[in-house]
């Protein structure tokens, strides 16, 4: 994990920051005006532990790009994907509204950017601003709805649904058609064995849909991934539609 | 340690796995496979979806020989069974098992299915039985009738020249 010396950013980043985050871009300006100070521009990178289940919340981030997941710890060790956080959302928002501790870990899995800002300065601008306060309290609720939905997509659905569902989550998030993946990873985040996904991209690339490469996907028909695809993507999509 | 493939069939057509993966020996390399194969049995039907419903899962060795080979098919009959006992269980491999399991299978299965063709056959010997009971029956019954209706025959037949005489005599006499 390494921090970019940033300095406080001038107001003419405002619009492109706003342009990245999509929960910042659906502030009103002037309460966008009100965080802008406070952010610092953050590289994601691939693995970095953003927040441990217990420990404190230290910094709030607002990705711009990359993926970031909220895992779910089994005491055995195993962890699985509850929830896939990206420019559409948040991590550690809730500390705005005086949360303290972190309640899952939360780690890079897609690198990328991201504006980060300490948890008693988000506090002090949604004590002063009202649509702060909202998007904090809606943001919650939208991420509850998605692991929800996750528990139900994962319960009902077939592994090879819900491996395309992913991929289409993560290609959402990253520029171009190539997800920087492994199959063991993705068997990670599925909670299957790593020669399940590997016969599961076996066959989605004798299809024609995706080139699985070492340490990477490239996609290659998006529209027959969707259609391999659960309908929780699209589910899961409308969800973080916040315009 | 050994590397085994996991390749997938079907008919004529092979996806070849060319990544493999190492582990301690072929019954390890059995585990993994079933474990694999209960990935793909759909929680919400319990059964794997049609299109890879015709596919196998066949594990190779390091020199391309064929281990042994699962069908898709299978799938939900492993995940219904128990968890694979533990290791320390079974120390020789699982190769070997996995023939006699299915020899055994195939025993049971084909031991039900005489069961069910002696039960069928026995079903049909009684029925043919009390079929020959009641046409037996109904033999005699018609040999009783016939018997009845000669004598109905001949009595009726004395009856009648009893009346010829009588009218004979009657007409001969005049009024």
């Amino acid at each position: 994990m390494s921090y970019i010396a940033a300095p406080a950013m001038s107001p003419d980043l405002t619009a492109k920051v706003a342009g990245r985050n999509r929960l910042l871009a659906a502030l009103p300006p002037a309460d966008l005006a009100l965080l802008t100070p406070h952010l610092v521009e953050f590289n994601l990178e691939t693995g970095a532990v953003l927040h441990e289940p217990g420990q404190p919340i230290k910094r709030v981030y607002f990705p711009h790009s990359g993926l970031v997941s909220l895992l779910g710890i089994l005491p055995e060790g195993q962890a699985i994907d509850t929830a896939s956080i990206g420019r559409d959302g948040a991590i550690g928002l809730s500390a705005g509204l005086g949360a303290q501790t972190a309640l899952s870990r939360a780690v890079v899995q897609l690198p990328g950017r991201a504006a980060q800002i300490a948890p008693n300065r988000l506090a002090e601008v949604a004590a002063r601003s009202r649509a702060v306060q909202d998007m904090i309290v809606r943001y919650g609720d939208v991420l509850l709805a998605q692991v929800q939905h996750a528990v139900v997509c994962n319960t009902v659905h077939h592994v090879q649904e819900r491996l395309c569902r992913w991929l289409l989550h993560a290609h959402d998030r990253i520029e171009g058609d190539t997800v920087p993946i492994t199959q063991e990873f993705l068997s990670g985040m599925l909670g299957v064995q790593r020669t399940t996904v590997t016969a599961i991209c076996r066959m989605l690339q004798a299809d024609n849909i995706v080139d699985v490469r070492r340490g990477r996907i490239h996609i290659r028909d998006l529209v027959a991934l969707e259609r391999r695809s659960c309908s929780c993507y699209r589910v899961v999509r409308r969800l973080t539609d916040y315009s | 340690m050994p590397r085994f493939f996991f390749h997938l069939r079907r008919d004529h057509r092979t996806l070849a796995d060319c990544e493999g993966i190492v582990v301690a020996n072929a019954d390890a390399a059995h585990r993994q496979a079933l474990a694999t194969l209960r990935d793909f049995v759909q929680p919400s039907t319990g059964r794997v979806p049609p299109e890879w419903e015709g596919w196998l899962m066949q594990i190779a060795d390091e020199r391309g020989r064929c281990v042994f080979s699962i069908p898709f098919a299978e799938a939900p009959e492993l995940a219904a069974r128990e968890q694979p006992p533990r290791r320390d269980e079974r120390r020789s491999s699982r190769v070997v098992y996995l023939d006699i399991e299915r020899a055994r299978r195939e025993f049971s299965s084909v031991e039900g299915e005489v069961c069910r063709h002696i039960h069928r056959t026995m079903t049909l010997v009684d029925r043919a039985r009390s079929q020959s009971d009641s046409l037996r029956a109904m033999l005699q019954a018609a040999a009783e009738v016939r018997q009845q209706s000669q004598e109905l025959l001949a009595r009726s037949r004395s009856q009648s020249s009893i009346g010829d005489w009588c009218w004979a005599y009657a007409t001969a006499k005049g009024p």
